[in-house]
């Protein structure tokens, strides 16, 4: 118990580290942005990742509507914020001493963890709603106002986590090293349960005790994860992740998935290929092609048939497109002749291993 | 028989190889070809070079920044000249920059870039370039690539033997290539002989900000002072003159000033001097010269004149100065890095002459003289003699070293570059360049330890190295791959103006000091608004003065009214920007100067006088944004006697 509750206490200090380090960081880069801009998420406030990074933001988001970035005293957020965190650190680290010295059951340090996960979800929520709010509610006198291609207007609102295409933008939503403390630190308050109660309970039995913990913590990280599929592709709207340009052709864009979960989108095969043929990223899962006989199929591109013909352009000029089955593929050559390649011939063709 | 037929085949294979690699490609061509000499100046997309190259720009008046080894131009600094790309010399900020006692000079010849040093050592900080036709030195700071002061050189004329520092930039030296009476006076050109005099300036450097000072200048006998060295290490404390013109002729110097076999390299021993000076030595003589320094925060020049100098007799100096004597009109004057050896170019010979400082020292001991010049004693050449470069080459001008104890020197009159070993003096290999090369620069081959992997030849005559662009064409420069025994020529790239001379350095001196905005809170110029809610325009008689600012993209205010025709408006641009490279320009319709480039942070000031009634507009010259061409403006014009009240305004 006494472990227990020092990994309680411990845990609940790491919350204070959202003072000294950044909670959250979005980041925005893009072609004339080799150095991106940067906004770091404090508990009481934004700040630039650079000096000028807000300024700058601001004057760029002016073009589309966007408000300024809020200053501390316009958000409640940074002025409730550092006190429920001051508050829980504090309750946790009085838990843990209470603990410690044997006047509270561990099933307290769960409760703290499930108070103060419920206060989180709650200000992800919070965060969430921001987000939205800044990247919808548009100024409607702005300079620059686009739309979908269905006619509704284009949002800008920044990924919660991960990555996200704005215009000219990739945005970049991820925690940091204040948000990874403060997650540290609740699964050690977790962990302090589970080994408290291990401890207070029959000590012969910690062995399949200390199962359960384990399998916890494997199920978070295991649901956390991101998951490794394909990702749509919003024609006329994302970049080729290789050639920069606006994907806009239904049979000829090809996609890549890595083992982290991580889409890459092409306007043409060939673009993928060539991206694949210097590819120092993570290791590829899904290889994805258009099926030409139905736009906006993605297929297997392993197992996809190809046919490089002067008949069909493909958008950057290689004359590359795939089928999904050998029959059409096989219709196809016959109509408009060329040459039918298989996965490897293709990949002999762009030079890669 | 067979034995015949095989020999006159061969011999008819042979015949047609010669003739057909006798095309105008030459040696460079044909090797670009056979090796991956392209690899070696490829700078890929997005790649940076390794080193920075400042090559003066002669009569262009400027200097120009390079990347080494691509070649690629990155940047003109303007120096002596007005320069419309940024309003440098037209902005009011910038005009008294290029004030002289002869008044308001706005061009010069610049030569002989020369960067700071600490310890001998390249550290980055500033470089310092001459201008050669209205005596003047200027220091260029390299965190903002702009001019920071320039100061004008009186008693000189021809500034010619100057910018060259001492090793730990204690002094930027300014020699005169043309003696002139001092003081100047109204006496004939015929009565040169030993009434003219040659001044050797020494301009100290503040080691914290830059400033410059003229410490003493060193009246010395009428002949041209041509180019110069510091010692360095072992021979620090001492400074070599090359001079030609020992005849003190007046005309058709071409012929008179070639007479003597053998002229001089002035030794000065200027910590004598020093110490002479700074124990009250020296007479103070009345002399007019400027001193123009821009200042960063206020984003503005001051120009002060002052009106004496302390100058120093050789004679009152015994034991400070020395004349060696040195063949056939040296031009080239170079010190090695180890400060041993000094290399005199005589331009009209085949040899170079290298003098041994320690042998300099050993004939001064020993007092052995040949005489005098002036009082100041002459040493025996054989005395101080290192060795003679037998070059094959013809017209020997300048030499850099590679730190690697081999020494390069440029051929003009034979078009070649000559690398030999210091010490041995042979000849280890020579590269032709196209053509007549003047300087050669190796980045820190002027100093103790230089950056030795390229060399520069700056030549002076193009021809037929790029597509032609009429009769006016800019020179070309060649680099060459000296890091291998052999040197490689690998690149010609066209130069702007005249280059005469260059320094270079790796790029990591430099690239993380280089500014990238000028902080708003740290602009302290007196026009500057600091937010668009100061924006405002005042009347003061018929000046009338606009606190104008810029942000993506308007300007604040952009409607102006009130305005009289012989009114003098000053537009005060504050450029509100914090973001590395968006500036904003600023030009008026029929205004008659040129545009201003203001950069994230700074003030500029343009003056417009409207001598037409109208509503006239101005607009920004910099594509700042994907609004840019929204970002203008209009000032409404009245006649003179008008009464309308001044107004202005932003989106009302």
């Amino acid at each position: 118990m006494k472990k227990a509750s020092i990994l309680m206490i411990v845990g609940s200090i790491m919350l204070l580290g959202l003072f000294v380090f950044p909670m959250w960081n979005i980041r925005l880069g893009a072609p004339q942005y080799p150095e991106p801009l940067g906004i770091d998420i404090h508990v009481n406030g934004l700040k630039g990742e650079s000096e000028f990074d807000i300024q700058n933001i601001d004057g760029l988001n002016h073009y589309i509507g966007m408000k300024t970035l809020p200053k501390p005293e316009e958000m409640w957020e940074f002025s409730v914020f550092p006190k429920v965190v001051l508050i829980m650190a504090f309750l946790g680290i009085v838990i843990g001493v209470l603990g410690f010295v044997g006047k509270v059951k561990p099933v307290w340090f769960l409760i703290w963890f499930i108070a103060m996960s419920a206060l989180g979800a709650l200000g992800i929520y919070d965060f969430n709603l921001w987000l939205v709010a800044y990247g919808t509610e548009l100024d409607p006198n702005a300079i620059l106002k686009l739309v979908n291609p269905d006619g509704t207007p284009m949002q800008y609102n920044p990924p919660l986590i991960g990555h996200k295409k704005l215009l000219n933008f990739d945005a970049f939503s991820y925690p940091r090293l204040g948000g990874v403390l403060m997650g540290i630190g609740m699964v050690m308050t977790l962990m302090a349960y589970f080994i408290g109660r291990r401890s207070t309970t029959q000590r012969d039995s910690a062995k399949d005790r200390l199962a359960t913990p384990v399998l916890t913590i494997l199920i978070a990280l295991l649901i956390s994860a991101c998951s490794s599929s394909p990702k749509p592709i919003h024609y006329g709207q994302d970049a080729c992740d290789f050639c920069r340009m606006t994907i806009v052709d239904q049979q000829h864009a090809a996609q890549l998935v890595t083992e982290k979960g991580r889409a890459y989108k092409y306007d043409a095969i060939e673009c993928m290929m060539n991206d694949l043929s210097e590819w120092s990223r993570p290791a590829v899962k899904h290889y994805l092609v258009s099926d030409y006989a139905n736009p906006g199929e993605l297929t297997d591109a392993l197992e996809a048939k190809y046919l490089i013909s002067e008949a069909i352009p493909s958008p950057m000029g290689a004359h590359l497109t795939a089928f999904a089955s050998e029959s059409t593929r096989q219709k196809t050559q016959d109509s408009v002749g060329g040459e039918a390649l298989q996965w490897i011939g293709l990949k002999e063709k762009f030079v890669l291993n | 028989m067979k034995t015949i037929s095989v020999l006159s085949f061969s011999f008819i294979i042979g015949a047609v190889i010669l003739i057909t690699s006798c095309g105008q490609l030459g040696d460079n061509g044909k090797s670009a070809l056979s090796s991956n000499i392209a690899e070696k100046v490829y700078i890929a997309p997005g790649e940076r070079d390794e080193q920075y190259g400042f090559l003066s720009g002669g009569y262009s008046g400027n200097l120009t920044v390079y990347g080494l080894p691509s070649g690629r131009l990155f940047k003109e600094i303007p120096v002596f000249s007005q320069f419309p790309t940024s309003g440098y010399g037209y902005s009011e900020e910038t005009k008294p920059m290029l004030n002289t006692s002869f008044g308001f000079v706005p061009w010069d010849d610049l030569h002989h870039p020369d960067i700071s040093q600490t310890n001998g050592e390249l550290d980055g900080r500033w470089i310092f370039v001459n201008g050669n036709n209205t005596p003047r030195i200027a220091r260029i700071s390299l965190s903002t690539f702009e001019t920071e002061e320039i100061i004008e050189v009186p008693n000189s004329a021809g500034n010619h033997s100057s910018s060259f520092i001492t090793e730990n930039t204690e002094y930027v030296v300014a020699g005169t290539r043309f003696s002139v009476p001092v003081p100047q006076r109204d006496m004939p050109i015929s009565e040169y002989k030993s009434n003219f005099k040659g001044a050797l300036t020494f301009i100290s450097v503040d080691p914290a900000h830059g400033h410059m000072d003229i410490k003493f200048q060193l009246l010395m006998p009428g002949f041209n002072y041509d180019l110069s060295h510091p010692g360095r290490d072992k021979s620090h404390g001492w400074f070599f003159f090359s001079t030609y013109n020992t005849e003190e002729a007046n005309t058709l110097l071409e012929v008179n000033a070639s007479q003597n076999d053998k002229d001089f390299i002035a030794a000065v021993n200027w910590k004598k001097i020093e110490a002479y000076v700074n124990n009250g030595g020296g007479s103070k003589v009345e002399a007019k010269y400027a001193h123009n320094v821009y200042d960063e925060s206020t984003h503005t020049a001051t120009s002060t004149m002052l009106e004496e100098v302390l100058t120093v007799d050789p004679s009152e100096v015994p034991g400070a100065i020395y004349l060696l004597p040195t063949p056939k009109s040296p031009h080239g004057c170079d010190v090695d890095p180890s400060g041993q050896y000094i290399i005199g170019s005589g331009k009209l010979s085949a040899d170079l002459t290298v003098h041994s400082f320690d042998k300099m020292l050993a004939a001064i001991d020993a007092q052995k003289f040949d005489g005098d010049a002036y009082g100041i004693p002459i040493l025996n050449y054989e005395d101080v003699l290192a060795g003679t470069v037998s070059s094959g080459g013809l017209g020997p001008l300048h030499t850099e070293f590679d730190g690697r104890g081999n020494a390069y020197t440029t051929f003009f009159i034979s078009s070649e570059v000559v690398k030999w070993k210091l010490g041995t003096w042979e000849v280890v290999d020579r590269k032709p360049t196209y053509y007549s090369v003047g300087h050669l620069m190796i980045p820190g081959g002027n100093s103790r330890k230089p950056h030795g992997k390229y060399l520069v030849a700056m030549n002076k005559i193009t021809k037929d190295r790029y597509l032609p662009t009429g009769p006016e064409m800019e020179h070309s420069a060649q680099i060459y791959d000296i890091s291998g025994e052999k040197m490689e020529l690998l690149y010609d790239f066209p130069t702007h103006g005249e280059p005469h001379y260059a320094a270079g350095c790796d790029a990591d001196l430099i690239v993380n000091n280089s500014k990238k905005i000028y902080r708003l809170d740290e602009n302290n110029h007196p026009y500057a608004i600091k937010s668009p809610a100061e924006a405002r325009v005042e009347r003061e008689g018929n000046e009338v003065h606009i606190y104008m600012s810029t942000i993506r993209s308007h300007f604040t205010p952009d409607n102006i009214e009130g305005i009289k025709v012989g009114d003098k408006v000053y537009f005060h641009i504050t450029n509100h920007e914090q973001d590395f490279d968006v500036p904003h320009g600023f030009s008026m319709i029929g205004q008659g100067t040129s545009e201003i480039l203001v950069m994230p942070g700074q003030t500029k000031t343009s003056l417009w006088e409207p001598k037409r009634v109208g509503v006239w507009p101005f607009y920004c010259t910099d594509f700042c944004s994907a609004l840019h061409q929204e970002m203008q403006g209009y000032v409404r014009v009245s006649p003179a006697d008008s009464k309308l009240e001044l107004s202005w305004s932003l989106d009302e």
